[in-house]
């Protein structure tokens, strides 16, 4: 029997995440949380064998930090890392924190059933990629990574010379990299920009 | 010896030619003001100003820096100046003068350099670029503000969408169960259904909370896990009634609950809340093994630590008689 924590700040996705599991007579769910937080305090006294985990939880506690630091502490758990979001940056994340799966709640094929199960027999299951959004003109992964950089530091509000000093790129380069979004996307200012991949959580600011 | 004389003679000509071409006015004085060397650019905006030439360079400044000139206008560099005195000067006619006085040590003693600059564009930017600075501020927080209402948005969307997908479920199984009930049949199938009603009816009883949990309290949560774990968490005092010195409280007694059963056992931890002076502060025990000698700090305590500095906060790590945490947390912030 696998015992199962699982971590959501939305209590009909646990209600639901609980039902699946508890149609399969192979899991049992020790309990279910909202805040990542808690869930390496669950771990300290509980088996738990696997961890469900929500990225973006209660009080804006980052499920993959709370990963790293179980791993840390308790390497034997298996931890299956799950947003809904298309945030380009998770599935990096979330693979240098440890974890062993990743699994899109709204988008591909598998379902939670079957990535627990081979999770459990030691496979690590991940997407090739995060889903594609449009933003403006543009599609998500005709960005370069750095231009993703940049959009990531305009949303949580960076001023270029702030861009200049994070990234370690010169100001001509900043606004070399803001050109080209900006011709890529076809918006005419930055807010424009940062509005419609925030909304479209292609960056979630916070995480 | 006269060669050697012509030489020096040469040489003070030359340093004179060059102080007179210097752009700026520039004058160098010994000590009590004397001036040594003076351009007559210093000498004509010093007449200007004060109605004589610079006769004694310590004199004039103090005329400068009383204030008994006009307009005197903020300085706009925002650069340090180490040994450097500085007084910016507006002239009737709308020009911006920049007077700078320094010491400077030589073998043979010091010697005070004054300097006059005509700043006056380089000020007109100046000003522009502080109104372009606090505009672009504006706009940062209008950036910020919108961000949040479009995370806002974002989960009252996410809200809708299960709320229309319990709504369809719904739709879907009041067909199935009519055409059940006009079947006269027993099928195999009712207890799918029965299921089925009872995952919509939690749904939709769950849907309808959703709205509360989005700010459910930070503390039921965390203090389920610690009696589930073997650990009951006591207060003395009244906890803080604001949402973010709440949360920066239980951060703080996360972090104590997985330190004290992890590293001395405990199953009982004690928080004493006072209330100082716009702060709340914290103290936070454990009653587990008191062989603690010395307190790493690692990855927890140093988030922590960082997080609570980052609102004013403070956090300071105690050894007696078993590890202690102190924690300040600012109140009346938000």
């Amino acid at each position: 029997m696998v015992n199962v924590l699982i971590v959501d700040d939305s209590r009909v996705s646990r209600e639901a995440f609980e039902r699946k599991l508890s149609a399969s007579s192979n899991y049992s769910v020790v309990t279910a949380i909202e805040n990542a937080a808690n869930a390496e305090i669950a771990c300290m006294t509980n088996r738990i064998d696997l961890i469900l985990m929500d990225i973006c939880t209660a009080d804006d506690e980052s499920g993959i930090r709370a990963a790293g630091k179980i791993k840390k502490n308790y390497p034997d758990v298996k931890i299956i890392m799950m947003t809904s979001m298309p945030e380009y940056s998770f599935i990096q994340k979330a693979k240098d924190s440890g974890c062993d799966s990743f699994w899109y709640k709204e988008y591909g094929d598998t379902s939670l059933l079957e990535i627990c199960d081979r999770t459990m027999r030691g496979e690590f299951v991940w997407p090739d990629s995060s889903p594609v959004v449009k933003i403006g003109l543009a599609k998500s992964d005709e960005f370069t990574e750095r231009e993703l950089e940049v959009i990531r530091a305009l949303a949580q509000g960076s001023r270029y010379e702030d861009i200049t000093e994070s990234l370690h790129i010169s100001m001509n380069t900043v606004k070399y990299h803001v050109k080209n979004i900006l011709r890529k996307t076809g918006f005419k200012t930055t807010l424009q920009l940062v509005a419609e991949v925030v909304e479209k959580r292609l960056i979630l600011p916070k995480y | 010896m006269m060669r050697k004389l012509r030489k020096r003679l040469h040489m003070a000509m030359l340093i004179r030619e060059a102080i007179e071409n210097y752009p700026d006015g520039i004058c160098f004085s010994a000590s009590g003001g004397r001036p040594i060397l003076s351009n007559k650019k210093i000498n004509d905006i010093c007449y200007q100003l004060t109605g004589h030439t610079v006769t004694n360079a310590d004199r004039i400044w103090e005329e400068l820096q009383n204030g008994k000139m006009p307009d005197v206008v903020p300085d706009l560099s925002g650069e340090s100046h180490d040994n450097v005195e500085q007084i910016l000067y507006r002239l009737q006619d709308g020009q911006i003068w920049q007077f700078q006085r320094r010491q400077l040590t030589l073998e043979s003693g010091t010697v005070t350099q004054y300097e006059a600059a005509d700043v006056t564009d380089l000020y007109r930017y100046g000003t522009q670029l502080v109104e372009k600075n606090e505009e672009l501020s504006g706009m940062l927080e209008r950036q910020r503000v919108l961000l949040q209402n479009i995370v806002e948005n974002n989960l009252k969307k996410e809200l809708l969408y299960t709320k229309m997908r319990i709504h369809s479920d719904f739709g879907r199984l009041l067909v199935m169960t009519k055409n059940r009930l006009l079947s006269a049949e027993e099928n195999e199938e009712d207890s799918g259904i029965f299921q089925a009603w009872e995952n919509v009816i939690t749904d939709m009883e769950n849907a309808s909370t959703r709205e509360e949990t989005v700010t459910a309290s930070p503390q039921n949560e965390l203090l389920r896990i610690a009696e589930m774990i073997g650990c009951k968490v006591e207060f003395i005092g009244e906890q803080p009634q604001e949402r973010k010195a709440l949360l920066l409280l239980y951060a703080a007694i996360r972090e104590a609950l997985t330190n004290a059963v992890r590293h001395a056992g405990a199953d009982r931890l004690t928080v004493e809340i006072e209330h100082v002076q716009g702060s709340c502060e914290v103290t936070i025990t454990g009653n587990g093994r008191r062989d603690a000698v010395s307190i790493r700090e690692g990855g927890g305590l140093s988030d922590l630590r960082r997080r609570l500095e980052q609102e004013g906060g403070a956090l300071r790590m105690e050894i007696n008689e078993g590890v202690v945490m102190h924690v300040t947390i600012p109140e009346g912030v938000g």
